[in-house]
């Protein structure tokens, strides 16, 4: 028993030594998947409501693709009695599509922005403390950008993965609700998923100017007397 | 020319708002300190000691006056040369150790080094051998005592081999037998060629090092230095150096 405690003990050891036996090297993506794990309950909350904001974009962007696919089809001939009342539905959506596509992206901003600066206000100490010894303001803002670009990364992909799984189910129900009983097409293309990523970069980019400029703007000494 | 010495401070101004007022933590402070010094500054507290460990660190600018170190006059350096200089010449320790929570004691050691291409963990590990870790490695901060962090404090600020270590109150947070040997450690630092630099309240501080400089409202009004032939009398000088 103790032996095979022993056992465990060293290779809990040796995980956290190189393989020539002196100890893991500390390196800045470390350090952020570190932190990032740290405050895991806030980033898990931030990664959702990324995720469900990419879903609603890449939900309405397909809905809107579906509709132009539908009527680039059905251009010749007489109109049914469907696509009269699913062009009516395509010009709401013309109307909508811009506008959901801007209040995801406002609110993603807004996402970001928020947890960058709930962590620079957190983090301040620490942050303080980093360039008290020597790093600077430039390294300290490339380790908030590491972290946030890494919830904004996971949050887009679980969006996107999510949307792969409910846009089929989505099409196979026929959307009879949001289509007021018409079968509304649906169509995923990878325009929808190019622009979902986009509005996830422009989002951090911009969420992130107001953190940056605290942190940048801040001295390391007020940071260190406010704690004293 | 002769030698200069490697920190020099003259004529300090530096002044604080607090709220409407406006508080003179340095007011006309000039020092001289020589390679290889310990000296203590001693005061009460606001009396502008840590003031002064900000500006030597090159973590502020005064208002007036120069802050040269190792002949560069710090205070016209721009933010990220600053940095650098810090990064560099300085060790820094603090009160409340300000260590990273998520990380292990030797990780907290090699955080001024994470950016840089060569990481001498085996460097980092020797130095928390040496201040009495050196099975505390993988602990996280919260899994030590006030002590234990203090010396992963000191091991961080020896990473980068600094002439320079500035420490303020470095006993004000430990128990009074850890602090002995902190301060014996600091007296080894200092017989290595290390210059230290300690704002402290610990008159088991001052008594180990070699100068002791009193400050109060921003003035320096006395200091003692001891010597070969016993203790030398500093005193104040207004826009100059050091007097002996």
């Amino acid at each position: 028993m103790r032996d095979r405690e022993g056992r465990l003990a060293t290779r809990k050891k040796a995980r956290k030594r190189g393989p020539d036996g002196d100890p893991k090297r500390l390196t800045p993506l470390g350090y952020i998947l570190r932190e990032t794990w740290r405050n895991r309950s806030r980033t898990f909350f931030s990664i959702t409501g990324i995720a469900s904001l990419a879903l609603l974009f890449i939900l309405f962007s397909s809905m809107d693709k579906g509709l132009e696919d539908y009527f680039e089809d059905e251009s010749e001939g007489v109109p049914s009695d469907e696509s009269k009342e699913l062009f009516k539905v395509k010009q709401v959506m013309d109307d909508w599509v811009y506008l959901i596509s801007v209040l995801c992206w406002a609110l993603m901003v807004l996402v970001v922005m928020n947890t960058a600066t709930i962590t620079v206000v957190e983090r301040k100490l620490e942050l303080g403390s980093l360039r008290a010894i020597g790093i600077s303001s430039v390294q300290v803002s490339f380790l908030v950008i590491g972290s946030m670009m890494l919830i904004v990364a996971a949050g887009i992909a679980s969006g996107l993965l999510a949307s792969l799984v409910l846009i089929p189910l989505l099409d196979i129900a026929n959307l009879s609700m949001l289509g007021g009983g018409l079968d509304l097409p649906l169509v995923y293309d990878p325009v929808s998923i190019l622009n979902t990523i986009l509005l996830g970069l422009g989002s951090g980019a911009l969420g992130l100017i107001p953190p940056l400029l605290m942190i940048i703007r801040s001295s390391p000494v007020e940071v260190l007397r406010d704690a004293g | 020319m002769p030698d200069r010495p490697l920190i020099e401070t003259v004529d300090l101004v530096k002044t604080y708002r607090v709220g409407s007022s406006t508080v003179k933590a340095l007011d006309h402070f000039s020092i001289d300190i020589e390679e290889g010094e310990m000296v203590a500054i001693m005061g009460p507290s606001g009396s502008g000691k840590t003031s002064l460990l900000n500006l030597i660190g090159a973590l502020d600018r005064p208002d007036s006056g120069t802050v040269r170190v190792k002949n560069v006059e710090i205070d016209r350096l721009g933010e990220e040369q600053r940095a650098r200089f810090r990064k560099h010449n300085i060790g820094f320790i603090f009160q409340f150790f300000n260590l990273i929570p998520s990380l292990t004691a030797i990780e907290n050691v090699l955080v001024p080094i994470m950016f840089e291409k060569e990481k001498p963990t085996r460097k980092a590990a020797d130095l928390l051998e040496r201040v009495g870790l050196g099975d505390r490695f993988d602990h996280l901060p919260g899994m030590l005592s006030g002590g234990e962090r203090q010396r992963v404090a000191i091991a961080r600020a020896l990473i980068n081999d600094p002439l320079i270590i500035l420490a303020d109150e470095p006993t004000g947070n430990i128990d009074s037998e850890t602090a002995r040997e902190i301060v014996s450690l600091f007296k080894e630092l200092n017989d290595e060629g290390k210059t230290l630099v300690l704002a402290t309240h610990d008159r088991l501080v001052a008594g180990r090092a070699k100068v002791m400089v009193k400050i109060r409202d921003g003035r320096m009004v006395r200091g003692k230095a001891h010597s070969r032939d016993g203790m030398m009398s500093l005193s104040p000088k207004e826009g100059g150096g050091r007097e002996k």
